[in-house]
């Protein structure tokens, strides 16, 4: 289902209407059987009173007996009322927790990965997600409870106004102060809420540096810095917590007289009202039991509205994403005819990281041609633009400048599933599922059906990871661990590989892909691509002088322009920045 | 109730302020309590005016009611109070876990946070705490508030109406009972629907994590179409099970509410058949539901029951962990020279549920002020070596020692400070780059730090930088690039003048052209005064060691220095073959196309 449309208040009305979608009815109903739940435990305890009345103003046991058969009926609606509630809200707060996330996966697809810019897709995930169990819970619980407010409280002062109107009357401004307190103090709430969770905030991003650096904080004793670190965090915490509770300690004493304030103003007009004759003494009881009964609905909700602040803010980061503009624009339809190889083509390209507007750009002028089924080699030093250049030939980002073409059509114009047909990119930083190998090779094809074992072994072979995985005891239904843990950080390149080589790419990319490898294993890998290579174009971005030598041709890249374009021997001879950059290799050479 | 041994030992230090707590709201209790009594009076009063026909009586009944105002303020002031001290007692023992928790973390040593999930610290360390609060300062005083009020009102109804107080204890007790019986009659289901929904979650979190892989498989549809179906199943499947495991939300409820009215019209049974005082019916009406109240609260607070009960447990389980090394009792300051001679004496090392050893009846011998690398293919054992090296990790069998000293038999502050590791995952604190080299070494001079910086050609980094050696790192040194990184961590372990230097792959996010000047700066002035171990799976960056030992599955395969191994035809001459031979092949095959590709492949 699609994130509500752009710029739609996510805690509103409007927020609250999208996210229900076709759910409303089960809303609906929820809000009405809490009216029936809290309208029937308020009947019985009147009806309770007015029995209660009647036997000490001499009525007899048997003329109590209808009001006994009432008080059980509601006892039994009030019951079944309940239970039906609770499973239905449960029942929807689990549509609304596939629903945010649904939107959140939709959300992140689209921006995915330049609108993520420099944050870690995996922090992302945890905070997005503790973010969507906030905003569910506000449609699937807080709503509820906001709507019940709404209709359970003037219904039961009109039951009570049937009872007593004058009485009636008197608890309004009771009841008005239970829905109101908590208003006045939300400002306040809202910025207690908001220190507090900055400075936990603060105190997780050190815990979690600590966490991460225990080697380094150990190794250089700086142990007792780093607690006292947290200790002032913690006591600057602890500070703000106290201050809070003085005003939430305001909503919970509120909270916690509102219905004894409304039986006391009940039993002082009720009293007055049976003295001049107005109202029936066997009915003062049974006003100040149903005036107890009025603020329900308003307890409930301020038992929700203590967590606004986190929802509020949870809803702002949901929506930041949701609302992101579209980096890549995925809405193209082209194809690129035929199966086989296909050449890539950077023309003028000119791009800029966003964010990093004020330095030079991070490739200007960049012209290339790489024909079908050529085995190319980009080199550089870091920060020359080559990661760049793969994000772009891969279409992590589309160039600001010229057009990158893959088999003569522009990336941009290209349907997604074509694209990633056209251009696999086997990143630095390879990610794998926690799940099986073959569900993680399975991935990488639209139609996992038509795949047999034999294509998944192909591939592992191709990426020599094939030995590693039938020495598994599971072998291809062997769980690779959260993030691949289970495996090296070579053994993750490589079957990030076979999964790019399974993937069918006509021109692959690889990024650094076989930095962590030891060079036997690297000439290996490359062996068994060159011999696969059968219709698929490589460019690969490498420091190392095997790898780079390994290549038909070398594109050589400085401070985001092409410098040098030709063999090892060629560059050697014409590029003062290729000699530099691999003269110190042979020379370490013995 | 969600109460376990593991959590007294948290509330012990706070025994004070929680018991202030608990009379806090008792006495909140006791003041809605005897509103109770006081409003029972004034319909009493107004009911026996009424009955009388005598409406001068009524004003008897304002005197109860004055009084019953009176105690419903005392019992706000009273709630409001109680809010404060809660969260004071609540603070004060989140301080003291949270303190003790660092201090464990770091006790515990780099090897605990590589094996346990990434942000499982700081869950435990920050939610975890957090979610003390409540369960602490509201969660368990309200138990005691649970178990003493309504037991102390069933006494009173009970001098009343034994058959109404029978009806209200049984009401009281079915919450309990029912939440235990459901427990053991719903069992591994219930955990089931828990398990299965973690999982899911867990799921979703794995699949956002690796959107950018999915972006770049074309597989995103695909991926959420399947997230939408697990949803789905996972609702399924649940849903029979969720009808029943609410249940006990439902009897509880119910038993309270049938409790209070089934009092209430029995009192009025009683009454009508003479066997009860007027105001005794009345004071059932209004007290009955006090004897509820208690237990209602507690169940608002059940999920901060469930989570923090939760979090106890976790922080239990992190404090219990023992540390891979500990500081052996007898251990003491050894007198080491500078630099220090390493032993290593046939180690052998397994890692748990491995099943082959790391490392086997390896021997190494550093000697002072030297250069060692240690080489060999992935899975050789080079980093279990450095582990062992550092005492990151015990020998499970053999020793290896400094200067003659086991390191076990060496304090581990020593032992740290004499020593300092580059790594190839770096890890840089959030700060400067400055900050980050000077940590190392807060006694240094400013002289002393340029020197590291320059030697690790940092200066030539940070000229390149917006705000130079200021320039702020990020979170985890994300802002630098990798080599960047490595560059800055070499800096810090050079101006920490530890004499000996551990490099794991420290070069291996540098380009060739950095990493020679790296190397050379490692050989250059003051290396004498270091004994260096490197570990590399580049051939250039060890080629000028004194020594190299190349290990294989765990052992060493030769050892010498490389030029002796080169002529000797070993192991380490082959692994020099297989660089040559591949570059001189590549070089070959390159050259026959160079004349056809180069024309027409670049398009300038």
């Amino acid at each position: 289902m699609n994130p509500p449309a752009p710029g739609t208040p996510l805690v509103s009305r409007t927020g609250l209407r999208s996210a229900l979608g076709r759910s409303w009815p089960i809303f609906a109903t929820c809000v009405l059987l809490n009216l029936v739940s809290v309208a029937a435990g308020a009947a019985g305890a009147a009806v309770g009173a007015w029995a209660v009345s009647r036997a000490i103003l001499g009525a007899s046991a048997d003329d109590l007996v209808t009001p006994v058969v009432v008080v059980a009926a509601c006892v039994a609606v009030r019951a079944g009322a309940t239970w039906l509630e609770a499973w239905l809200s449960h029942d929807l707060s689990f549509q609304m927790m596939s629903r945010v996330r649904g939107w959140i996966f939709t959300s992140l697809a689209r921006i995915a990965p330049a609108g993520l810019a420099r944050r870690r897709t995996g922090d992302v995930a945890t905070t997005t997600l503790a973010d969507s169990e906030a905003l569910e819970i506000f449609y699937a619980h807080s709503s509820i409870y906001v709507a019940s407010a709404a209709i359970t409280t003037p219904v039961l002062a009109v039951g009570l106004g049937i009872v007593d109107p004058v009485v009636a009357v008197a608890v309004v401004p009771v009841l008005a102060l239970a829905g109101i307190a908590p208003l006045m103090l939300r400002r306040r709430a809202l910025r207690h809420g908001q220190a507090i969770r900055d400075t936990l905030a603060e105190l997780a991003a050190d815990v979690s540096e600590n966490a991460g650096a225990v080697r380094e904080i150990v190794g250089y004793g700086i142990t007792a810095d780093r607690e006292e670190r947290i200790r002032e965090l913690d006591q600057r915490l602890g500070r703000l917590q106290v201050a809070n509770a003085r005003r939430a300690g305001l909503e919970t004493s509120v909270a916690g007289v509102v219905a004894i304030l409304c039986v006391l103003v009940a039993g002082a007009v009720g009293a007055w009202r049976v003295g001049n004759g107005t109202l029936d003494a066997t009915l003062l009881a049974p006003a100040m039991t149903l005036a107890g009964f009025t603020p329900a609905a308003l307890l409930q909700l301020i038992g929700v509205t203590r967590h606004t602040g986190t929802t509020h803010q949870a809803a702002q980061r949901i929506a930041a994403l949701l609302y992101a503009p579209t980096p890549v624009d995925r809405s193209g339809t082209a194809t690129i005819p035929g199966t086989g190889t296909i050449g890539l083509t950077a023309h003028q390209v000119g791009f800029t990281w966003p964010g990093t507007a004020d330095g030079p750009p991070t490739l200007q002028d960049v012209n290339l041609r790489i024909a079908p089924g050529e085995n190319v080699a980009v080199a550089g030093r870091s920060g020359a633009g080559k990661s760049t250049f793969a994000a772009l030939l891969a279409r992590f980002a589309d160039p600001d400048d010229g057009e990158v073409q893959a088999g003569g059509t522009d990336l941009r114009a290209l349907h997604p599933q074509a694209m990633a047909a056209a251009v696999g990119l086997v990143p630095q930083d390879v990610f794998l599922f926690h799940d099986t190998i073959r569900a993680n090779l399975l991935l990488a094809v639209s139609e996992p059906e038509g795949v047999d074992d034999d294509a998944l072994w192909h591939a592992l072979e191709t990426a020599q990871i094939a030995e590693l995985v039938r020495t598994l005891p599971d072998g291809l239904d062997a769980v690779v661990g959260e993030r691949g843990a289970a495996l090296s950080g070579g053994e993750r390149q490589r079957l990030a590989l076979a999964r790019a080589i399974l993937a069918g790419a006509r021109a692959l990319v690889l990024d650094e892909t076989v930095s962590q490898l030891d060079v036997s294993s690297e000439r290996d890998v490359r062996d068994a691509l060159a011999a696969d290579r059968t219709g698929r174009t490589t460019i690969v971005i490498a420091h190392r002088l095997s790898t780079l030598l390994g290549a038909e041709r070398i594109v050589v890249l400085d401070h985001g322009r092409v410098v040098g374009d030709g063999t090892h021997h060629e560059l050697l001879e014409t590029c003062a920045t290729y000699r530099e950059l691999v003269e110190p290799q042979l020379a370490a050479l013995p | 109730m969600l109460i376990d041994r593991t959590v007294f030992r948290f509330v012990a230090a706070a025994r004070g302020r929680l018991a202030g707590v608990v009379a806090l709201g008792l006495a909140a209790s006791a003041a809605a309590v005897a509103t109770a009594f006081a409003l029972a009076e004034v319909v009493t009063r107004v009911l026996a005016a009424a009955s009388s026909g005598n409406a001068g009586e009524l004003s008897a009944a304002f005197p109860p009611l004055a009084i019953a105002a009176a105690l419903t303020l005392t019992r706000a002031a009273l709630l409001w109070w109680r809010e404060q001290a809660s969260v004071q007692a609540a603070v004060e023992v989140k301080h003291r876990v949270r303190r003790q928790l660092v201090r464990h973390l770091f006790h515990l040593g780099p090897t605990h946070s590589r094996r346990v999930r990434g942000g499982s610290v700081q869950a435990t360390l920050v939610d975890g705490v957090e979610h003390l609060q409540a369960y602490v300062g509201f969660y368990l005083p309200q138990v005691v508030v649970s178990l003493v009020v309504p037991t102390a009102l069933v006494g009173i109804l009970a001098s009343r109406d034994i058959g109404v107080a029978l009806l209200v204890a049984a009401g009281v007790l079915s919450v309990p009972v029912a939440q235990r019986v459901w427990r053991r009659l719903l069992g591994r289901r219930a955990n089931h629907h828990w398990d299965a929904y973690e999982t899911y979650a867990a799921r979703i979190a794995d699949t956002i994590a690796g959107i950018v892989t999915l972006v770049s498989l074309g597989a995103t549809q695909r991926a959420g179409r399947r997230l939408a179906e697990q949803a789905e199943h996972l609702r399924a499947a649940t849903t029979a099970n969720l009808r029943a495991s609410l249940g006990v939300y439902v009897v509880t409820n119910t038993a309270m509410g049938a409790g209070t009215a089934g009092a209430t019209v029995l009192a009025a049974i009683h009454a009508a058949q003479g066997h009860l005082q007027p105001a005794d019916v009345l004071l059932v009406l209004f007290l009955a539901a006090e004897c509820f109240r208690p237990l209602q609260d507690l169940q608002t607070y059940w999920h901060e029951g469930f989570y923090g009960l939760s979090a106890a447990r976790g922080i239990t389980q992190l404090l219990d962990t023992p540390p891979d090394v500990a500081e052996h009792p007898d251990a003491r300051r050894a007198t080491l020279n500078t630099p220090p001679a390493m032993k290593v004496h046939h180690v052998g090392y397994r890692y748990p549920d491995a099943p082959l050893d790391a490392l086997h009846d390896v021997s190494v011998d550093i000697p002072a002020g030297s250069t060692v690398a240690v080489v060999g293919p992935s899975g050789a054992g080079k980093s279990t070596l450095v582990q062992l090296l550092l005492r990151d990790i015990d020998p499970a069998s053999g020793s290896i020692t400094i200067d003659g000293h086991d390191l076990r038999d060496v304090p581990l502050n020593q032992l740290r400070g004499v020593t300092a590791r580059v790594a190839q995952d770096v890890v840089l604190l959030n700060g400067s780059i400055w900050d980050n080299v000077r940590l190392a070494a807060p006694a240094a001079t400013r002289a002393e730090l340029h020197e590291a910086i320059r030697a690790s050609r940092v200066d030539e980094m940070a000229s390149a930088l917006p705000a130079g050696l200021d320039t702020p790192v990020g979170e985890r040194g994300n802002a630098l690039s990798g080599g960047q990184r490595q560059r800055v961590a070499l800096a810090r372990a050079l101006a920490s003048r530890a004499p000996v230097l551990v490099l794991d792959e420290a070069t291996s996010a540098l380009d060739a052209e950095n990493e020679a000047l790296v190397t050379q700066a490692l050989h250059g002035p003051g290396a004498d005064a270091r004994t260096t171990i490197v570990v590399a799976h580049r051939l250039s960056t060890v080629a000028s060691a004194d020594v190299v030992v190349v290990l294989d599955r765990g052992r060493v395969v030769e050892a010498g220095p490389p030029a002796e191994l080169a002529r000797t035809g070993g192991a380490w001459a082959r692994m020099l073959d297989i660089q040559r031979e591949s570059l001189r092949t590549a070089a070959r095959a390159t050259r026959p196309l160079q004349d056809a590709t180069h024309h027409d492949g670049a398009a300038r």
